[in-house]
């Protein structure tokens, strides 16, 4: 079956060729039928890689070991569901899998301009043929999924422990596909630019759009790593700056800054090279991150995806960059001329724009630190390693400045604002925020990052509410119940209202990493079975514990009573794993979680009598962090939903003369 | 059976990339523009929709207000239209 | 419910229209800057606690483990990173300094042991680019803003004669009746009248 996966790598290689010759060739020709071909033979991609990818995956669960890639990521006691996951562990198949959601992305951005912005969609599909080129071309000639072997292996090599957790079911898609999807509003960006509307603003509206659902794929995606990474990794961290995590932050950070400057474009023509710019950027460091993730030139904690083609991937990075940026000079058109003017440094415009400076700066200290050891090497034969401390004392001034941005910025006026008005504004946010510190120091938390951090996150909530019921007012003015008002406000403004929702999930996430960061508690203890020992509020007693011998590994499950405050909550159950074939031991936290806080457990060693050393967290107000996620989706949807154009009942007779 | 779904897969791409050719010699024309005024009128509607909200509440004075007003009328397409667009739309 | 809305739209109201602003807002303004500076001094990445086992997770947590792919000895649980944890409590107990514990490692591991990286040599690169690039970034910034900070177009953009068309009539009823007067809301005389800026 696999000789078919690799006939539709093969057929899915020469429709992109096509496709890319004649877009081009009909685009150049003012042949419209030439360009359709080319699209629709695009449409056969996403079902071609489907067909590849199933075989792959029918591979891995009939256990086929003659295929290379199924013996270097499975074995016979693999649990069943997760040779359903098991194909994109590995180089190859995540390579297949990325493809298809490349695919996906081909036939949806095309769909989608062929009906909303016909006259770029030859040049769109030119780019997006080039990516699905290249991505199949090293499937076929350098990361080969069906590749076999001579000598069939009665037994795979096995899976990382690690990734047998539930976690592989999620981010691990979710992540890839954040970053393919960037391709989207980059090939909406060098499809204007090739077909010489570089200087409009016709692209904006769908920039925007796509802008968005690349964001929310990417958020999605790094929440659901940050969520894995606190319940496996058994040391209660969400984020390392691990290189691999950052090569995932930088798209994002970027795509962050495009989806605001392109409000700035949308409503007043400014920022039009600029945005432009930062789609390229953004495609050059989610290419990056492939790089990176498969290179290996950085050692990182994601070590599984290793292979030695990450530098055809920079290559392909390389080339993407100076390539877009030769056709942005070569057809630079002119520009329309009713670009406004950046009027005032106390404007809308301009918060926006240090919106974008604050992300880019942090997007370029995580890129430094992520790199500087190759460099310290290059340079200097040293090796050099950048950690957490780093990241934390550059990026976090700037994140919180971020912050104070992004309670200010909606409120301020477009051209110019007058300080006055400035005031007036900020009266209530500014009022909250000092309250909410005053609150915070009487009741006990004094760390001044801490009282800054919620301090400025009441500043966003505070704006956030004011400019919700201001808008309420507005529309209760005409006559709307407050109820309504609410509704309508939100769906008849909903790029606003969506980004606010936004903003107030960002708020969730920075409550869940200041707690989390600074009032964490840890604790080491050594117990024996029958010992109580207290943390904080918590008592726990370690009841017993259970071995269990499985095929390839041996399980260890402790069992504690647990009680707080006096009120009993019930069994926490860590668990450690050790498998002798990989010499590796995997843990898996018992979390008690609550939105005030999470308990957690892990385990590490025991001894023959069963005493073992137990690691105790307790990490505040952590569950705000994966609350945040459904707002922010929540958020995004409402932003990019299209607003239907109402039909009032009786306005045939308003129209003609 | 593998050569059976590889005739299959080759087919359906050939065809797609066929199809175009073939259906332009029968003559018939893709309407795109309807769903591209429709689409237009849309976005100018909710940008136009939020520059309102920036006039009642202060974020935008008059003179701009009625730029971004005329500038979306101008996008949506409406003006000089008459009827015909809205009324593809029953 | 309404009458609680309302209760609070109206004091809401009530903050803005002050007259006597400029002395507290600069007051704002000054507290806002020296609090920003107060709480930037106050960003530390380490502390020496009394207490040896907060000492020893901090200095657990700034040295990376040396056999494990971008852990630090805190995170890590091989044998090697349980060794070396013993090894740093036991120092603390001889008495030794934060420093002189993360220099026995660097001595017998090197440089890259370390998570955060020092402020001499090559490594005072990775410090030293960040903020450089950024003020160049700003510079290059205000540099290029200053080119096109500028007022403006002023003339009379709406034609009548654009309104009248039919169609457009329908475009703006789609949107929405706009009917209500801005001074409702507690903006000032100032504001309303700041439309010949």
């Amino acid at each position: 079956m696999t000789e078919l996966g690799y006939v539709a790598l093969i057929l899915t290689l020469l429709v992109a060729v096509y496709a890319c010759v004649a877009s081009v060739v009909g685009g150049v020709r003012g042949m419209s039928v030439v360009v359709d071909s080319a699209v629709y033979g695009l449409y056969t991609t996403p079902l071609l890689l489907l067909v590849a990818m199933v075989t792959l995956i029918y591979a891995f669960v009939t256990n086929d070991f003659s295929v290379r890639y199924v013996t270097e990521n499975s074995d016979l006691s693999m649990p069943k569901m997760y040779t359903w996951v098991a194909f994109y562990a590995g180089n190859a198949g995540s390579m297949l899998y990325i493809t298809f959601i490349l695919a996906l992305l081909v036939v949806s951005v095309l769909y989608y301009l062929r009906k909303n912005l016909p006259e770029i969609s030859g040049y769109t599909a030119t780019v997006l043929s080039i990516m699905l080129g290249f991505f199949v071309f090293v499937l076929l000639f350098y990361a080969n999924p069906f590749e076999k072997l001579q000598v069939v292996p009665s037994d795979g090599q096995g899976i990382n422990p690690l990734l047998v957790h539930l976690g592989m079911f999620f981010h691990p898609p979710m992540q890839m596909a954040g970053l393919i999807s960037v391709v989207a509003p980059f090939s909406i960006v060098m499809g204007t630019v090739m077909a010489g509307k570089g200087g409009t603003d016709i692209w904006v509206e769908h920039g925007r759009t796509w802008g968005l659902i690349s964001w929310v794929i990417l958020t999605v995606g790094l929440m659901l790593g940050a969520w894995w990474a606190y319940t496996i990794l058994g040391w209660g961290g969400y984020w390392a700056w691990d290189p691999v995590e950052n090569s995932a932050l930088m798209p994002w950070l970027v795509m962050t800054a495009f989806v605001h400057t392109v409000v700035i474009q949308r409503q007043r023509g400014m920022f039009r090279t600029w945005n432009l710019v930062l789609a390229i950027m953004a495609m050059a460091l989610a290419q990056v991150g492939m790089f990176l993730n498969r290179g290996g030139p950085v050692p990182s904690v994601h070590s599984f995806a290793q292979s030695s083609m990450g530098w055809t991937f920079l290559l392909f990075m390389a080339i993407t960059l100076f390539g877009s940026i030769l056709i942005l000079l070569l057809r630079s058109s002119k520009k329309e001329d009713n670009a406004g003017k950046l009027e005032s440094l106390l404007s809308r415009e301009a918060a926006f724009l240090f919106n974008n400076l604050l992300l880019l700066a942090i997007a370029f200290i995580t890129l430094w630190g992520t790199i500087f050891p190759l460099i310290a090497d290059l340079l200097n034969n040293e090796t050099v390693s950048v950690g957490p401390p780093f990241y934390n004392r550059m990026n976090g001034p700037l994140i919180l400045c971020l912050l104070v941005l992004m309670a200010i910025a909606p409120m301020l006026p477009w051209r110019r604002a007058r300080l006055s008005q400035i005031w007036g504004m900020l009266r209530f946010p500014v009022a909250l925020a000092v309250v909410v510190a005053c609150v915070l120091v009487i009741v006990g938390v004094r760390l001044p990052l801490a009282v800054a951090s919620f301090s400025i996150v009441s500043l966003v909530i505070g704006s956030v509410l004011q400019e919700w019921v201001r808008g309420v007012l507005v529309r209760h003015q005409r006559g709307e119940s407050y109820g309504k008002a609410f509704i309508r406000l939100v769906l008849s403004n909903r790029s606003r209202y969506g980004g606010y929702i936004v903003h107030l999930g960002i708020t969730l996430l920075a409550i869940g990493a200041t707690g989390s960061s600074f009032y964490a508690m840890q604790e080491d203890f050594s117990l024996a079975p029958g010992e109580t020992v207290e943390i904080g509020n918590y008592s726990i007693r370690y009841v017993s514990l259970q071995s269990e011998e499985f095929g390839n590994r041996l399980e260890e499950e402790a069992l504690f009573d647990v009680t707080r405050g006096g009120y009993h909550i019930g069994d926490m159950k860590p668990v450690r794993a050790f498998y002798p074939g990989h010499n590796v031991g995997a843990t898996k936290a018992a979390i008690w979680s609550t939105p005030l806080e999470d308990f957690y457990i892990v385990p590490s060693q025991f001894d023959e009598n069963g005493r073992g050393v137990f690691r105790v967290h307790v990490f505040p107000l952590v569950w705000w962090m994966w609350a945040s996620v459904p707002i922010l989706v929540l958020g995004t949807l409402v932003a990019i939903s299209p607003r239907t154009a109402r039909r009032e009942p009786g306005y045939e007779s308003e129209m003609g003369n | 059976m593998t050569i059976f779904f590889i005739t299959c897969l080759s087919i359906i791409v050939i065809g797609a990339v066929l199809y175009p050719v073939v259906r332009s010699r029968n003559d018939l024309r893709e309407v795109a523009s309807m769903d591209e005024g429709d689409h237009s009128i849309r976005m100018a509607v909710a940008g136009l929709s939020s520059a309102q909200l920036d006039l009642a509440i202060g974020n935008l004075d008059q003179k701009s207000y009625d730029e971004l007003e005329e500038k979306y009328i101008l996008e949506s397409g409406a003006a000089g239209l008459k009827d015909s667009s809205y009324q593809h739309n029953d | 419910m309404e009458l609680c809305f309302q209760t609070i739209i109206m004091s809401l109201g009530r903050f803005q229209g002050v007259d006597s602003f400029k002395i507290v807002h600069k007051m704002l303004i000054y507290s806002v800057l020296v609090g920003c500076v107060l709480v930037l001094a106050c960003t530390d990445s380490g502390t020496d606690a009394v207490n040896y086992e907060k000492r020893a997770i901090a200095l657990d947590k700034s040295l990376m483990c040396p056999v494990c792919p971008g852990e630090s000895l805190d995170q890590s649980q091989t044998q090697l990173a349980y060794q070396m944890k013993s090894v740093i409590r036991g120092k603390i107990k001889e008495g030794l300094s934060d420093r002189e514990i993360l220099n026995y490692f660097v001595e017998r591991y090197g440089n890259s042991v370390l998570l955060e990286p020092q402020t001499e040599g090559v490594s005072l690169l990775v410090w030293v680019v960040p903020p450089v690039g950024v003020l160049f970034s700003l510079v290059v910034l205000v540099m290029v803003l200053r080119g096109k900070v500028g007022k403006g177009d002023n003339e009379d953009a709406m034609g009548q004669g654009l309104k009248e068309e039919p169609g457009v009539a329908v475009f703006l009823d789609e949107v929405g009746d706009r009917g209500w007067d801005p001074r409702e809301f507690g903006q000032d005389e100032a504001n309303s009248t700041r439309n010949e800026g």
